[in-house]
């Protein structure tokens, strides 16, 4: 396990098949699982930031993940905060497209509630 | 036990007999109570029965209205943006049937094809009607997490025809036949 501290590692939180590791991270479900396992909520809360650390063969990663990974941390603590606090590494990989997608989801479903 | 009385007519009971006058007099009395009660009852189910009717027209309006604001501030304007994004996502699609194709250029391309989509069309659907809305995302959701898995899995070699077919031919026109559904068989209310 490499994820230490406030550093998370998706690699950690990959599905594995035998010898197989995926290659995606996909769905609410995935997502509500690895922010769960990796208790990314409690380790924004004790150290104020996170980082993310996404692995270099990684080929997708859908917007409704990342909606639920990030969704306690963008309701709870705001997106300002979220932009400046949660840095993604993405080693490669284009994240920017879902990663906006997914943020609003999360606020849309914000707003919703809200109401 | 009781029995009349054959000469005057009065009702024998057990406790004593009761005069044909007088019997005549209780009849009366329960005819016109039952009438009142009769006619009461008529008034409530009339009145219940109108109320219902009337509930039921005003939902029936509404549905309608509902139908008839989404089509003319959603549809008319976005309708053609469900349909380039068919057309796109399909064009996308097809190049996967080459060996050479780099597939981190494609799964680029669906992320930016989806996110526009979503965008263009979704939205407005979500404000017209917020579940009508969420079982389209739903369902573009479903499609490409099972699209990416499929495109990203090395083990599935989608130059083949047969492979392609079942791979992504067959969730893309599920998915289209879905979404027309979903958009034929809205009734107003979700």
């Amino acid at each position: 396990m490499k994820s230490k501290d406030n550093i998370i590692y998706l690699e950690d939180f990959r599905i594995t098949i035998g010898k197989t590791k995926s290659k995606v991270f996909t769905g609410r479900d995935r997502g509500e699982e690895v922010r769960s396992s990796s208790n990314i909520d409690e380790l924004y809360k004790q150290y104020g930031s996170v980082k993310v650390i996404i692995p270099a063969d990684i080929f997708s990663i859908t917007p409704s993940f990342l909606e639920e990974f990030f969704y306690n941390i963008v309701t709870n603590y705001g997106l300002d905060e979220f932009r400046k606090n949660v840095t993604i590494e993405p080693n490669g990989y284009k994240i920017e497209i879902p990663l906006e997608e997914g943020i609003q989801r999360i606020l849309q479903r914000k707003t919703a509630l809200d109401k | 036990m009781c029995n009349i009385c054959y000469d005057c007519g009065a009702l024998i009971t057990m406790v004593g007999c009761i005069s044909g006058p007088c019997l005549a007099t209780v009849l009366d009395w329960f005819c016109k109570i039952a009438t009142v009660v009769i006619a009461a009852f008529n008034i409530i189910y009339a009145v219940k029965l109108d109320l219902f009717k009337n509930k039921k027209d005003s939902e029936k309006e509404e549905r309608a209205r509902r139908m008839n604001l989404l089509k003319t501030i959603v549809f008319d304007n976005t309708l053609s943006q469900l349909y380039v994004f068919f057309e796109k996502l399909k064009d996308a699609l097809e190049r996967l049937r080459s060996s050479n194709v780099d597939k981190k250029e494609v799964e680029t391309e669906l992320q930016s094809l989806f996110y526009v989509f979503g965008d263009s069309f979704t939205i407005y659907l979500k404000a017209a009607d917020c579940s009508l809305g969420q079982k389209l995302g739903d369902l573009t959701d479903q499609l490409r997490d099972n699209l990416v898995e499929k495109i990203g899995d090395e083990g599935i070699n989608l130059y083949v025809e047969h492979v392609f077919n079942d791979s992504i031919k067959a969730p893309y026109d599920e998915y289209r036949r879905q979404v027309i559904a979903l958009l034929f068989g809205y009734r107003g209310a979700s």
